[in-house]
């Protein structure tokens, strides 16, 4: 398990305790600030939940701020929904006193940011994805045991599918044809690539219609599957589902 | 005498004590484990949460989100206000909430009671627990609910619930409004200033007459909810963290890399 993952599972833990101590939801209104504590989590006489994998952010607010950071300036503020229409989604890295640090659905990759914990509903998850761009492989997780590996193809050495630590933004039943039945959308984008097919060159999860494609290192950056797959994906993940790119 | 002449009509007597006794008292069970909140997930934020109308007549004050899915019907705003929240018609978010009010009304449901068999709550003080009962009736009288504020308490109405005029729920021990829930098979009554506790869920409609307080929320799953110069506060220090649910996909055009 690499650092960047295993950090995550661990906020998630601790973000979940926090939450699951009452700790959930804060005021509204509170300027950020470095100066804030961390919340303590307070016994609790229900049974422990197994750790959670991540923690997710659904903004229940039109414009979500972001801050750069605690007590710092605006970084950006976040349409919800979010230009492909679903629910604007965030994954969470860390908590602090009623504001969370986010990972951004942004360039550059692994971009974060602070929220106000009072402008989202927060999720646990239990599932994670971890793609193997040497295999071309992705392994479905629930709870950190294996679920199932699935054979996907990845980017080729021209554009290659960024590795880091990255989590689902969005889910579309896509129109045009290529994409198969189901498309999530990454976190992450294409470090050759500023466009693409007029979008950002954001990496997408999605079924095709090669399926002799599958197993091999022969897209633009992109993850795909085959159509009954990312069709099972589709009806499990939630958004904010974390994806971590080897 | 013989044994047999002896042994029916006691057994007889026994049976009869037992099935009025069942009839008439609620029933203990034995003690569940801790019992978990219910997750709201996308409803946790709303105050006013209703599938086909929320109608407001008075100086209502809603703390928290109010929304309807799928009737557009909000009235009564102004003069009722809302705050820390906004009013949410058939969008995104109260499509979501009512669909996580289905999860979290068949959660509730779904729950094995502790004690069965309760009607009037008047002059009870109950421990953290699953309550079920058929009509459950709040008859001018106080609930205590007597827990630390992680202690959660169920209430499962297998008809309506009917809140007297007057009655009031009270917390001791430092339980929160946060971990109290009613899930209600038709529809819920609030009366004229009764001061009520907790996260209603109702199958049909809920209405509350005038001037009473809730602390919680009031979550209808396909009727109405009806407001008169009432408070409605949505507790702020709630778990919020339910597990998130497979994502919806959206109709659209895919611009990924590909």
């Amino acid at each position: 398990m690499n650092s960047r993952r295993r950090a995550a599972i661990l906020a998630g833990a601790l973000i979940a305790t926090a939450l699951l101590s009452g700790c959930g939801r804060l005021a509204d209104g509170v300027v950020p600030s470095a100066a804030s504590g961390t919340p303590t989590p307070a016994a609790s006489a229900t049974p422990a939940p197994p750790p959670a994998v991540g923690t997710s952010a659904t903004a229940t607010v039109a414009r979500l701020t972001v801050y750069a950071s605690l007590g710092g300036t605006v970084k950006l503020t976040l349409a919800n929904p979010s230009p492909t229409g679903g629910p604007l989604t965030l994954l969470v890295l860390q908590s602090s006193n009623g504001w969370l640090e986010v990972q951004l659905p942004d360039r550059p990759n692994g971009s974060r940011g602070w929220i106000s914990a009072s402008q989202v509903t927060l999720h646990s998850l239990q599932y994670d994805l971890r793609v193997s761009t040497e295999q071309n492989t992705l392994s479905l997780f629930r709870d950190n045991t294996l679920v199932k590996t699935y054979s996907v193809a990845t980017g080729t050495g021209g554009t290659p599918t960024p590795h880091g630590s990255f989590y689902l933004t969005e889910l579309l039943a896509p129109s045009n044809t290529g994409y198969g039945p189901y498309a999530f959308g990454l976190s992450a984008f294409s470090t050759v690539l500023t466009s693409f097919g007029g979008g950002p060159g954001q990496i997408g999860l999605h079924g095709t219609n090669d399926a002799a494609s599958i197993g091999k290192a022969v897209s633009h950056g992109c993850i795909r599957m085959s159509n009954i797959d990312i069709t099972t994906l589709a009806g499990l993940l939630p958004l904010g589902t974390p994806i971590t790119i080897e | 005498m013989s044994l047999k002449r002896i042994a029916l009509p006691l057994i007889v007597a026994v049976g009869l004590v037992v099935s009025v006794g069942l009839v008439t008292s609620p029933v203990t069970h034995a003690a569940n484990a801790a019992e978990s909140a219910v997750g709201l997930g996308n409803a946790g934020s709303f105050a006013v949460l209703a599938a086909s109308t929320v109608t407001n007549t008075g100086a209502t004050a809603v703390s928290g989100d109010l929304g309807v899915n799928a009737g557009s019907a909000v009235t009564g705003f102004p003069p009722g206000t809302v705050n820390n929240g906004t009013i949410h018609a058939t969008d995104t978010l109260s499509g979501l909430a009512q669909n996580d009010l289905v999860t979290a009304y068949n959660d509730a449901a779904g729950r094995t009671p502790t004690t069965s068999g309760l009607t009037v709550l008047d002059g009870k003080s109950l421990v953290p627990g699953v309550y079920s009962g058929g009509a459950l009736a709040l008859n001018g009288g106080t609930l205590t609910l007597n827990g630390t504020a992680n202690d959660v308490f169920i209430f499962q109405a297998a008809s309506g619930l009917v809140v007297a005029s007057g009655s009031k729920v009270a917390l001791l021990g430092g339980a929160s409004a946060c971990n109290v829930f009613w899930q209600v098979a038709s529809s819920a009554t609030i009366g004229t200033t009764a001061s009520f506790v907790g996260t209603v869920m109702a199958h049909t409609s809920i209405s509350v007459d005038n001037a009473a307080t809730v602390n919680g929320r009031l979550l209808a799953q396909t009727g109405a909810v009806t407001l008169i110069n009432d408070t409605i506060t949505r507790p702020t220090s709630c778990v919020t963290a339910a597990v998130g649910t497979p994502a919806t996909p959206v109709p659209g055009r895919a611009r990924f890399t590909g």
